[in-house]
């Protein structure tokens, strides 16, 4: 084992609000390592944890993530979870070795993987259920007042999707009045995938999303791919950079929880506005001006009104929903995390610019709007652009996204391709049931998310069950 | 302010006394009136005309004439401006005709008939209009009010001795620490030692004794009457000239001659004995003013006066000399005399226009400067006039050096133009709501203003308050420029010397406040918690003190919340401010709507109907009662002071409780989140959702809209201000106004606004009770402590009564633990309908009233909610529906008329 004792005792202190990560499977743990590494250059945090020299008297808020050691190190709050030991290795082998709490690392004993086998992901979590939920278990204990939990994974292989989705199922029975947030990467669907049983994967995990998540920030791979080719110009966008995006977004995403101003500095109310209805939690996100370490030779004028328009683009979206969303398609909620210095009264303007042009459709059923939440920027990271913009929005075409899916999935089903490796497991050794049952929960979200668009929404719910 | 508030008076007492039954409330008056004052400017023409003009209509042209100028010896200011006034009304037919049939209902036309002789007094605001050629009803309005003003501060038709007396009294209980002290009772008794003096005794009984000078020859008539006449301009009768005082003190002596005596000798005589009577009456004049009461400026006045006595008098010495050798003939008497004689008449003049004008301090300075300004060409006169003004001045200039250059008043006899009132403390600045330190501790005296100060007076105010409050911090202060002001009628040295001293005063002190005291970080401080600009130490403590706001207020431990604050802090990025161990908790025990509406009805209708309400409430919650303090120190107190801070409390309070909202419509979308599990269940709570949505949305769009389109602009406004600021009064200024301007954006200042508002608040909360109530029974009644109660102060709305019985329908369903039962119950989807009515209902309202609001007042940062509140133009299409469809706005109205007919204050009664 390689659980080292008397290394950390952590300290007393009360910590209000505090989130924890969880990075399950390769992608996870990739995106969670970029994101650490981001939140550690936002905050002055040296990759060993100890706060730089000119960034002690930020007043800006570090326990929300992290944790400080005896020696006043920071130690992020965050759980590493993998059954294969390429990519954590890689990260103990990195600079930021030191900075992770090495009990929270859990490395699956074989080091075999699921095997890209969403069954076997999660007949996994099963056998070493006892040892995840120690380690949470002690996380959330440690935190005063623990406020919820953020899960990087993506749909696609086994381990995050299918370990994912049972750790979603627990969590959610062991913390009932927890948030779970998951940051969810959607396989590319426009280039053929090595992994032959991702369309099975994506629509068993996106059961547990659905009735397990309380918010799903949706990563489309299509989406950030086109994005990386045709906005940032680079031919083959490897993992890195496109890890780097997703970092960038969450970040921002967590951005009003680190540096507190008036209005939203708890998750919840980031999150409890932009849902309206439970099921219908699937979000999505834009980010603008995206730069990488190549293009930083395009710097734009940044407004408060070209950032809120653009942000209202869809060549913008980390979602590819095709052509669908322009046409019946609306906006159920929006919020805007503008990053920078900004005079609030530019907001106002722009919203009133946007208002006027229609830029934005939105929901016949309700009041909606686009909610601007202000943040100051990292003092320590610069930046070219004065503002920058995150937009997470709740619109009804993500419905596209689950359309596309579920095709893929028929597809497969139809002619029972692939089916072997599941049949191994326990879930699947006597029938298919929990696949058709998974199919059976996204098509009522496509349903329900086609049901927003339109004005009759609102008896929706009863005419359906009844 | 104070004006505001005096006009605002002013107008309601004339509407009182005229009966006035046109519709208007004072209020509206006095705005008008604020709005179109204009400065009077005196023109000598017109008034002239005035005068003229008056007394052409007067039934006693003469007397009216008399009055006046005796006023204007008196000195009493705006006498021109008022008869300025009467002119006008007695131009204007209406007018005059309203005034004379209001005047007779009264019974005393004759107070309010021009022709009286005004009497205006101390009424230092008189405003007119321009005279234009037709007066708008506006301009009617107006002068009844000045007219009324004018005849509320002359009620007594004044007589010089009432005038007196009166000053007398002021000086009295003004200075009641300064007894004067009796004198001997052989200076004053029956036997008075009239002898004392240099004056003639005026014995009455006085004879012409002796020879009858008839029987001699002219030489020696000639020298007995020299000799008497030089005992008589030394105050000495003579044997020959007798002396008669005339009406009172101050008027000309009468002189009887020896009837025998030659007839070109008494002509002569007649000559010279003026000056015996201006001697007179300036040596009484002297002795009287040289007492205790009258003050600094007017014992430098006498003591100028002595000089030139004393050199008259030794004059007259040499003239007797001369006369005893027996080279002074009559005739060179007189004509040594002319110089004399004029010089003479000057003081005297002097002396008796202080005397009727009964004039002390800066009123004989006045006087004295006009005389100068007056007296071009008689150069005598000027010089005299000169002499006394420079050296009267002494002492009153003496008291402005130690003003304008140390902040302190030595000021026993009430003379300066600045009045200290000791009793508005610095201390009290910190407690008491109404304390007006900074407006009323010195307070400028216009009638005490000499007329050459009279533009720097606000300046010379300004200047020893600053340099005052320095000095009260415990500084030195010392002007490094300080240089002796001198009087001087032409050369206006000393307006230099002021304004210097003013901007080294205004600088000094605003570098203490903002350098030293760092108001500006203290402001940002004080932002920071009241107005949750970094309100992660808010949520902190509201997690902790969750169960200390649901308690009432009485069970609470003040220190346990102090200590949770504390923590709260701790754990929160205030730990950086270095101010924050002043923050302090309060209980108060009323909540903000009624505070509110307790301050708004000030000066209302509904003033009697809001006080008569008990002001003790028994259930006040944690959550209503809970204020932030925050500890202030002089100097900063007197920017923050306490009026300030219940400014900030009640923003905070107001904020405070919209979060507490929030986090309560949260909360319920935190239990009501695993309903995603069932699609069943869950479609039946789509529409508590809907609505749960609608709140959340309308309560974080306000929060938006109060946080960045109220408070952070106005705040940037305010530091912006802030650096430019050169003076501490414009630091004030714009402190006041941001938190005005504020709270005004909030809502927090109509009443009608703010009940729609806390009803829609309350409406929230209720129907988070609602649904926590439920979902407690989805999660086993056990689980949680029983149901609590809604306090309703007040008679019950039917929203009210409905709600109760839903919850008590809900509450009596304990037993069904079953959420299928419950949510397919009629019950649960009336109550939720319920909701849903009265929600949009009154949303809707208050978007509306919002709507006619900015409209019609202008008030365009209103309009912003609108958008806020309702950006897809949801409620709009669905009002302008309801207004479209028939059959629904009935009810509509219903419901919104209802809604307005509920004038409890204290509509937010609600447990949280």
């Amino acid at each position: 084992m390689f659980l080292q004792f008397n290394l950390y005792v952590v300290l007393e202190i009360k910590m209000p609000r505090e989130i924890i990560t969880l990075q399950i499977g390769q992608c996870g743990n990739q995106i969670g390592f970029e994101y650490w590494k981001q939140l550690c250059q936002e905050h002055g945090i040296r990759p060993d944890g100890i706060l730089q020299d000119f960034a002690t008297d930020g007043t800006d808020r570090k326990d929300v993530f992290f944790y400080q050691a005896d020696d006043d190190h920071y130690i992020p709050r965050s759980v590493l979870i993998d059954l294969e030991p390429r990519v954590i290795n890689s990260i103990k082998n990195s600079e930021f070795a030191n900075l992770y709490n090495p009990e929270n690392i859990y490395l699956s004993e074989h080091g075999g993987g699921a095997g890209n086998n969403w069954a076997a992901g999660f007949h996994s979590g099963e056998k070493i259920h006892e040892e995840l939920f120690d380690i949470i278990d002690r996380e959330a204990d440690g935190s005063d007042n623990l406020e919820g939990f953020m899960l990087c994974h993506s749909t696609a292989g086994g381990t995050g999707s299918g370990l994912g989705s049972y750790m979603l199922e627990h969590l959610n029975d062991r913390y009932p009045k927890k948030l779970i947030q998951t940051y969810s990467v959607f396989p590319n669907q426009d280039e053929v995938s090595d992994v032959v049983v991702q369309p099975y994967n994506t629509m068993l995990t996106m059961k547990r999303l659905t009735l397990h998540a309380d918010a799903t920030v949706v990563l489309d791979n299509t989406a950030l791919n086109s994005i990386a080719t045709e906005r940032l110009h680079i031919q083959n966008p490897s993992f890195s950079q496109i890890n780097k995006m997703v970092s960038t977004i969450m970040s921002a995403s967590t951005a009003t929880l680190r540096y507190p101003g008036y209005m939203n500095n708890d998750l919840i109310g980031l999150v409890a506005s932009l849902i309206p209805t439970p099921r219908l939690h699937y979000l999505m996100t834009g980010y603008t001006p995206l730069v990488t370490d190549q293009a930083m030779a395009s710097v734009r004028k940044t407004t408060v009104l070209d950032v809120m328009r653009r942000l209202l683009q869809p060549k913008n979206m980390m979602v590819f929903t095709g052509r669908e969303r322009m046409n019946q398609h609306c906006y159920i909620s929006i919020l805007n995390i503008i990053q920078g210095e900004i005079d609030p009264t530019q907001v106002h303007k722009s919203l009133q610019r946007i208002r006027e042009r229609k830029l934005a459709n939105f929901i016949p059923w309700g009041p909606a709007s686009i909610q601007v939440a202000l943040s100051r920027k990292s003092p320590y990271v610069s930046s070219a652009h004065r503002v920058s913009g995150l937009m997470l929005a709740n619109h009804t075409s993500i419905g596209a996204l689950f359309k596309r899916a579920a095709r893929q999935f028929d597809k497969l089903r139809k002619r029972e391709a692939f089916l072997e490796q599941f049949r191994k497991e326990a879930m699947f050794t006597e029938n298919l049931d929990e696949m058709d049952a998974s199919r059976e929960i996204v098509q009522q979200l496509t349903d329900e998310y086609e049901a927003a668009a339109t004005p009759e929404y609102l008896n929706w719910g009863e005419r359906s069950s009844t | 302010m104070s004006d505001e508030f005096r006009i605002h008076h002013c107008a309601n007492q004339l509407i009182y006394l005229l009966k006035a039954s046109e519709g208007q409330n004072a209020a509206e008056i006095s705005d008008l009136l604020l709005k179109n004052r204009t400065p009077f400017r005196t023109t000598q023409v017109n008034t002239h005309t005035a005068t003229v003009r008056i007394s052409e209509n007067a039934a006693k042209p003469q007397e009216f004439i008399n009055k006046y100028e005796e006023l204007k010896a008196k000195n009493v200011r705006n006498v021109d401006s008022l008869v300025y006034l009467l002119s006008e009304i007695m131009e204007n037919k209406e007018i005059k005709d309203t005034l004379v049939s209001c005047a007779d209902d009264k019974g005393d036309a004759a107070k309010l008939i021009p022709h009286h002789p005004p009497g205006g007094l101390g009424s230092s605001l008189v405003t007119l209009p321009p005279s234009g050629s037709k007066l708008t009803a506006q301009e009617l309005i107006e002068l009844r009010s000045n007219l009324e003003k004018a005849t509320i501060t002359g009620t007594g038709q004044l007589t010089a001795e009432a005038i007196r007396k009166m000053l007398h009294d002021r000086h009295q209980s003004r200075a009641p620490n300064h007894v004067v002290p009796s004198p001997p009772p052989w200076l004053v008794g029956p036997m008075k030692r009239r002898h004392l003096t240099y004056d003639f005794p005026f014995d009455t009984s006085t004879q012409h004794t002796g020879t009858s000078l008839g029987n001699q020859s002219l030489r020696l008539q000639e020298q007995a009457v020299v000799r008497d006449l030089l005992a008589v301009l030394s105050g000495i009768e003579g044997t020959h000239i007798l002396v008669r005082q005339g009406d009172d003190k101050y008027s000309p002596r009468r002189f009887i001659l020896e009837p025998t005596m030659d007839v070109s000798l008494a002509e002569m005589v007649n000559l010279v004995v003026p000056i015996a009577s201006s001697y007179s009456i300036v040596i009484g004049f002297i002795e009287e003013r040289s007492l205790f009461e009258y003050g600094k400026v007017n014992h430098a006045l006498c003591s100028a006066m002595k000089t030139i006595i004393r050199e008259y008098q030794i004059n007259l010495a040499q003239l007797d000399d001369h006369r005893r050798r027996g080279d002074l003939s009559l005739q060179r008497l007189v004509f040594l005399l002319q110089p004399v004689l004029r010089q003479m008449s000057v003081l005297s003049s002097v002396a008796i226009a202080v005397e009727r004008g009964n004039c002390l301090g800066g009123s004989v300075l006045t006087l004295l400067h006009k005389r100068i300004m007056g007296s071009v060409g008689d150069k005598v006169a000027e010089q005299l006039y000169t002499y006394l003004a420079q050296l009267a001045n002494v002492p009153y200039l003496e008291m402005l050096e130690k003003w304008i250059y140390k902040g302190e008043i030595v000021d026993y006899y009430s003379e300066f133009l600045v009045e200290e009132r000791e009793k508005f403390s610095k201390d009290k600045l910190l407690q008491d709501y109404n304390d007006q330190y900074w407006e009323s501790r010195y307070t400028l005296c216009r009638d005490r203003i000499p007329v050459y100060l009279e533009q720097m007076a606000d300046k010379i105010l300004s200047t020893g308050k600053y340099l005052n409050v320095v000095h009260e911090c415990g500084k030195t202060v010392c002007f490094p420029g300080a240089r002796e002001i001198v009087y001087s009628p032409t050369k206006k040295e000393y307006v230099k010397q002021i304004e210097e001293t003013h901007s080294y005063a205004s600088k000094l002190l605003l570098d203490l406040l903002m350098n030293e005291h760092n108001l500006a970080a203290r402001l940002r401080s004080v932002k920071s918690y009241f107005l949750l600009n970094e309100s992660d130490f808010l949520l902190h403590f509201m997690d902790l003190t969750e169960t200390e706001m649901k308690m009432r207020m009485q069970d609470i431990m003040p220190n346990r919340l102090e200590t949770l604050l504390e923590l709260a802090l701790r754990t929160s990025t205030s730990e950086r401010d270095p101010y924050k161990d002043d923050l302090k908790i309060v209980l108060l025990n009323y909540d903000l709507i009624t505070q509110l509406v307790r301050i708004l009805s000030i000066d209302t209708v509904e003033e009697k109907v809001v006080k008569s309400l008990d002001p003790t409430e028994l259930s006040l919650s944690g959550l209503e009662s809970f204020a932030l303090d925050y500890t202030v120190h002089w100097p900063l107190s007197l920017v923050i002071s306490r009026k300030a801070l219940t400014k900030y409390q009640m923003l905070f309070r107001h904020l405070f409780y919209c979060k507490h909202v929030e986090r309560q419509l949260r909360n319920v979308w935190i239990r009501f989140k695993s309903l995603k599990r069932d699609m069943a269940v869950s479609h039946k709570f789509g529409k508590a959702m809907t609505i749960l949505q609608r709140m959340l949305h309308f309560i974080l769009n306000f929060e938006y809209y109060m946080m960045f389109e109220v408070l952070e602009p106005n705040w940037n406004t305010l530091e912006k201000n802030l650096k430019t600021a050169v003076n501490v009064d414009e630091v004030l200024d714009f402190h006041t106004d941001f938190l005005r301007q504020s709270l005004q954006d909030c809502l927090l200042t109509n009443t009608d606004l703010l009940r729609l508002l806390s009803k829609l608040l309350m409406l929230c909360v209720a129907f988070s009770n609602f649904m926590q109530s439920l979902s407690r029974q989805v999660d086993g009644p056990m689980l949680e402590e029983k149901l609590e109660h809604m306090t309703l102060s007040g008679p019950p709305t039917e929203d009210e009564k409905r709600m109760e019985s839903d919850r008590l329908l809900t509450a009596t369903r304990e037993t069904s633990t079953h959420l299928e039962d419950l949510t397919s119950s009629e019950e649960h989807l009336a109550s939720v309908s319920t909701f849903e009515r009265n929600f949009s209902t009154v949303l809707k309202q208050l978007l509306q009233d919002i709507a006619f609001i900015s409209r019609e007042q202008g008030q365009h940062c209103l309009f912003n909610i609108l958008h806020k509140l309702d950006y897809n133009g949801f409620y709009q299409s669905q009002i302008i529906e309801e207004e479209e469809g028939t059959a629904d706005s009935t009810t509509a109205t219903d419901l919104i008329s209802k809604h307005h007919k509920q004038p409890s204050p204290t509509l937010s009664k609600q447990n949280s």
